[in-house]
């Protein structure tokens, strides 16, 4: 008893940061002091004005972190979305079907699995035109085979179960035993796998915005952090400026990462 | 027995397969990304001057690398290369690509085989310990403390690192490898110095990540088997309940740490570029960022080929474990 | 479970002592390497007097009272040079990275002339030049006893050679009209050119790979980059390579006395250490690892320079730049084509930030004639930018760009939309042009110009030259680094063509036949007068028309040690390390 306690506030810890972030998100007009984009004076120590300073173009660091929270949180989610959906109804086809379908499938994954992964990333933000979009596409490209897995042999368990079997035989539309009967079944799985998906999504996005392959116009935390470290806050000791992105990158990546790992806890 | 063969067999053949496929995916990855490599051939500032002092030269470059050629006779040229292991010269340096690749792949795996090993026994243990006795007080500290180590994005805690361990104390080098001018014991010296920081911050996410995933393993089995074994002998010995559970745990978390070889060579890209590591994953992010075609694509190739081997291996291993895949008996995963 | 306590307990507790273990490692290693090095230094030159080499690492309390002892006016022993470009390419004709880079000082390779402090051209393997009144010849005279690094002579031979490959092989575009090399007495030559060329290829040898090649090792070679031997580094230059360690990212050069075309060597070795960056390049200039910095034409930047300043160890080897960031309108269409427009957005520019952004606290206005004040032929009389929002709208307004759809922008005054691209010049560092573009972009912003990143442009390099070319931009900026400055100027860039067989950089946008004509008078000019009469054309023509402008005049900086040498000489917007360290550079 006193165990399930824990672990539901875990859970709940990370369901609270992921609100805060969101709201922080939607919000982030009424509570950004300035525009992010106005540039007013360069380098700025924290002050009433300006809590966090100023950056190298004189842009107020704590309006960047806020619209910031924006991006990044934009980022990870549609790039989760993506991942997991793909997976997902990959992971359907393949292990309800069964057969060539599954055949296809598995081998797409696999030749996908053998991609490496970051170098792939990558090289596809170099080739694409720089931008939010074609950070999430370069993330979710090989990111999709994890879930696609895990979730491929459950529905493969699934479809052994009697009385989906028996439904089958009674001749009852693919579709809908899939949406009726599997997917309620996966539906933790997914929704674990999404979370963890979200944070991993904004750990890559962390660290191709820090290689300088973010998008450029719209800042994300890891854009902040690479303007930071290029403009040599660290050397500088500028804290103000390079430690609230690796803040909020590591607080929100746990955030996603407290509510699946101990989502999927719970149910184990 | 013959099973097992059958299935080595065919494993063997997909995997070729796959290669071949990333083989051509990477060629058309690298052909089709923009950018004139004319220009990152020899460097933008070079390239103008070359224009206006040395246009031979230029050509000439064009014409070695065959970048004046159509794309099927180029993909031809590469499949030719790659069948005779000659992967023709770098454009960074002048040097032959198998060459460059050879020498980052010896300093990457200075950095990933003790990360593999180390973190991969790290990992078991503290993950059995906590595992064992799930919500005990061991459990309590570790879970959190690599929960929260798995949440922090490598180049964020690299940079945290360098700032206080190397910029503050001054105890490590800020960046590089080796100090001029060192030889014998001195050079490996400072080899080791330049190491540590790096290696430090790979085994601590190898561990953290190796942890959770023994952690769950033993935690899971152990309820099950406990549960299994209650219900057919009583309650069973606590040495006994221990045997069982590690020989179960231990299938799924080799491998994983089988596969974990795959990413031997690729797997630490960016700690490699903040610490000024010249190694694959400095190679690779390089020969991207100056559309260096010939390093790219080996780099690429040599990746992926260690991710398939590493699976297959691990697949080869899991079947001469498990019994129910040497019979047959068990769809393919 | 008091088992697993003990035995997590023992494995913590040995896990903190391996750690420790390891961090004192690191700390001797350090240490011991610091001394090691200068130990090496030290033993190889042989025979002179020295303190006690271990004391060395200890600081630099005790550098001091070391020096005092010692008598001044000694040579170098080992001169540690550091440097962003890598230690890779070791090949005299295709040299590149750090190794391509010292050569533009002369280090191995025996550069014909070099340009001084002030600019003027001095002899370096040529023992003295002079060029002919119609631009037509240069004779010069070599020296006799010059060797090459493999212990051959250099000879007439060599020269000859040298010419021909460069013209015929390498097919050097300023040696086109060159009709031949006449030696004219035991030691001096003539170089015929069919144009009047002469002073635009001296100037042009300078800053670049043009120097002696040896005949013994390029005769027939058509291809220089498969030379991969020792013998592709052999050059005639002061020092010759003695050994090169990649993995180190280093490379050591011993002085050649037969080779010393400036009088004394009093540099006896220089070695070359890379650094990944800026900043790790100035840690270890603090932590006295290097004396001294090279890298071409890249001074250190303003935020890194920060790291350093206030060291009493630590010259910050100041200067004025000759090169800068500037912005060219595309003048192939509107709004760019028309002046009052042109002049309103120069007006509407913050300068203060652009200044902070690009060179920090250390960045200045501009002047209108583009060139700072520290290049050849500067014009002092041309008048400054100017940053007033309030006139600028009101030019603006003036000239018909008003908002009349009430979207906040305005229109062109036509009544279509207006839509800038701004188009910074493509490299594989986009940092700093992305910011620079930033500040210019929420400039524009302010006084309803709307505007946009060319997003194509910034990824691709063949999208970006197309568009260069072809005029398709509204606002480019670009960069004259100062070796373009040193000779060819930024008004090399603005130009709409180019005279025939050159085909290079045609990314400017001004068509005027006269600026072209300055443009040509000033780089075939054969006197310095010559030269700063059309230099002072152009910079007015800029000035009046506002086709392009400066975005920012900088302060270069390229710091030095200062506690163990002395000699140093600053060489405006190129630093302390040049042809004349070799020659000066002492013990205190």
């Amino acid at each position: 008893m006193k165990h399930k306690k824990k672990w539901n506030r875990a859970m709940i810890t990370g369901i609270c940061i992921i609100a805060f972030f969101l709201a922080v998100a939607v919000l982030a007009p009424l509570i950004a002091p300035y525009d992010p984009n106005e540039m007013i004076r360069g380098y700025l120590p924290p002050s009433k004005e300006h809590i966090l300073g100023t950056n190298d173009v004189g842009q107020d660091i704590f309006s960047e972190m806020i619209y910031g929270t924006r991006v990044s949180l934009y980022i990870g989610i549609f790039a989760a979305c993506i991942v997991t959906g793909i997976g997902t109804v990959l992971a359907l086809i393949s292990g309800y079907f069964g057969g060539v379908a599954d055949k296809v499938i598995t081998a797409v994954t696999n030749v996908a699995m053998a991609v490496p992964g970051l170098p792939l990333t990558v090289l596809m933000v170099a080739y694409l035109e720089p931008g939010k979009w074609s950070l999430i596409i370069s993330i979710s490209v090989t990111a999709w085979t994890g879930t696609m897995r895990i979730l491929r042999s459950r529905v493969q368990q699934l479809s052994q179960m009697p009385f989906i079997k028996s439904e089958r035989a009674l001749g009852v539309s693919p579709a809908v035993i899939l949406y009726r009967h599997i997917l309620p079944n996966v539906k933790d799985i997914i929704l674990t796998r999404g979370a963890l998906t979200v944070s991993s999504a904004m750990m890559t996005e962390a660290g191709l915005s820090f290689l300088g392959l973010g998008s450029v116009t719209e800042k994300s935390w890891g854009g902040v952090l690479h303007y930071a470290f290029f403009r040599n806050s660290i050397l500088k000791n500028q804290v103000w400026w390079y430690l609230p992105p690796i803040l909020c990158i590591c607080v929100a990546v746990l955030g996603f990462m407290l509510a699946g790992y101990y989502g999927q806890r719970k149910k184990a | 027995m013959s099973m097992l063969c059958r299935h080595i067999l065919r494993r063997t053949a997909i995997a070729v397969l796959t290669v071949y496929l990333i083989i051509t995916i990477s060629f058309i990855l690298v052909h089709v990304m923009p950018g004139d490599p004319v220009i990152h051939l020899v460097g933008q500032e070079e390239y103008y001057y070359l224009l206006d002092n040395d246009p031979v030269y230029l050509e000439r470059q064009i014409e070695r690398y065959g970048l004046n050629e159509s794309l099927p006779v180029q993909y031809i040229k590469y499949l030719k290369s790659i069948a005779t292991l000659d992967f023709g010269t770098a454009y960074a340096n002048q040097k032959p690509v198998t060459e460059n690749v050879l020498k980052a792949s010896g300093w990457t795996l200075m950095l990933s085989v003790p990360t593999w090993l180390l973190g991969g026994l790290m990992g078991a243990v503290l993950g059995v310990l906590a595992g064992w006795k799930p919500g005990k007080r061991f459990d309590k500290i570790m879970t959190p403390f690599f929960l929260v180590i798995n949440t922090i994005p490598a180049n964020c805690l690299s940079l945290i690192f360098l700032m206080f361990f190397s910029y503050r104390l001054k105890l490590f080098p800020i960046n590089g490898m080796v100090s001029a001018g060192t030889e014998g014991i001195g050079r490996l010296f400072s080899i080791l110095t330049h190491m540590c920081l790096p290696l430090f911050i790979l085994i601590l996410f190898r561990t953290a990540g190796d942890f959770m995933l023994m952690k769950s393993a033993v935690s899971q089995i152990r309820e099950e088997e406990y549960v299994l074994t209650a219900r057919s002998k009583g309650i069973p010995g606590k040495h006994l309940l221990f045997i069982h559970v590690m020989k179960n745990a231990m299938v799924p978390y080799l491998t994983s740490f089988l596969m974990q070889m795959g990413s031997l060579l690729s797997g630490s890209m960016i700690v490699e570029v903040i610490f000024g590591w010249k190694g694959m994953g400095m190679l690779m992010y390089n020969a991207v960022q100056n559309r260096d075609f010939p390093t790219a694509q080996l780099c690429f190739l040599i990746s992926a080929v260690c991710v398939v081997a590493s699976s297959l291996l691990s697949d080869i291993v899991n079947a001469a474990i498990d019994p129910r895949i040497r019979t047959g008996d068990v769809y393919e995963t | 479970m008091n088992k697993w306590k003990k035995r997590f307990l023992t494995a913590v507790i040995s896990l903190s002592l391996a750690a420790a273990l390891l961090a004192g490692c690191g700390q001797d290693g350090g240490g011991d390497f610091q001394g090691a090095s200068k130990e090496a230094g030290e033993t190889t030159a042989a025979g002179e007097p020295k303190s006690a080499p271990g004391t060395e690492k200890t600081g630099k309390g005790v550098d001091d009272t070391e020096s005092a002892e010692r008598a001044g006016g000694g040579h170098v022993e080992n001169l540690v040079i550091g440097t962003t470009a890598e230690n890779n390419v070791f090949n005299a004709l295709t040299q590149k990275d750090a190794f391509g880079r010292m050569n533009y000082n002369g280090l191995t390779q025996g550069d014909f002339v070099y340009r001084d402090a002030n600019q003027e051209l001095q002899p370096y393997f040529f023992r003295s030049f002079e060029i002919s009144e119609d631009g037509k010849q240069i004779d010069f005279t070599f020296p006799l006893d010059a060797v090459w690094h493999d212990g051959e002579p250099v000879t007439k031979d060599d020269l000859e050679f040298t010419f021909e490959y460069m013209r015929d092989v390498k097919k050097v575009g300023s040696l086109q009209n060159l009709e031949k090399i006449e030696f004219t007495g035991e030691d001096s030559a003539s170089l015929i050119f069919s144009e009047p060329d002469a002073y635009y290829w001296i100037n042009s040898t300078c800053n670049n790979n043009a120097c002696v090649y040896a005949k013994h090792i390029w005769e027939g070679v058509e291809d220089p980059s498969s030379v991969t031997g020792e013998e592709a580094a052999v050059g005639c230059g002061p020092y010759k390579l003695v050994s090169a360690d990649t993995e180190a990212q280093c490379s050591v050069y011993e002085a050649v006395p037969e080779n010393a075309f400036l009088g004394e060597l009093t540099v006896d070795k220089v070695t070359l250490q890379s650094y990944s960056d800026e900043s790790t390049l100035m840690m270890a200039m603090m932590n006295g690892e290097i004396d001294a910095m090279y890298n071409y034409a890249n001074p250190i930047d303003a935020p890194v320079i920060d790291t350093v300043t206030g060291n009493e160890d630590i010259d910050l080897g100041e200067s004025p730049f000759m090169g800068c960031y500037q912005l060219e309108y595309g003048k192939d269409r509107a709004p760019g084509n028309d002046e009052a427009f042109r002049k309103a957005v120069s007006m509407a520019l913050n300068y203060e930030l652009l200044a902070s952004t690009i060179n920090g606290e250390y960045g200045m206005l501009p002047g209108t004639g583009i060139i700072p004040p520290s290049c050849k032929g500067y014009d002092e009389t041309l008048p400054m930018l100017e940053y007033d929002t309030q006139k600028a709208e009101e030019m603006l307004e003036a000239a018909g760009y008003i908002d009349v759809d009430g979207d906040g922008y305005r229109e062109l005054p036509d009544g279509s939309q207006m839509d800038l691209a701004v188009t910074p010049q493509y490299s594989s560092s986009m940092d700093l042009r992305m910011r620079i573009a930033e500040v210019i972009m929420q400039s524009l912003d302010k006084v309803g110009i709307k505007n946009h990143m060319d997003n194509e442009s910034i990824t691709n390099s063949e999208v970006w030259e197309e568009n260069m070319t072809k005029g398709e931009y509204d606002l480019s900026i670009t960069l004259t680094t100062s070796g373009m400055a040193s000779y060819s100027t930024a008004f090399r860039y603005f130009m709409g063509e180019l005279r025939e067989g050159e085909t290079s950089w045609i990314w400017g946008t001004i068509h005027d036949p006269s600026y072209k004509e300055s443009y040509y008078a000033m780089t075939g000019a054969v006197s310095d007068e010559d030269y700063i009469e059309n230099c002072k054309k152009l910079q007015e023509y800029v000035s009046d028309t506002r086709s392009a402008q400066a975005l920012c005049w900088e302060t270069a900086f390229f710091p030095y040690r200062t506690d163990q040498y002395t000699g140093w000489e600053n060489f405006p917007s190129w630093g302390v390390i040049n042809n004349l360290t070799w020659f000066n550079l002492t013990t205190k």
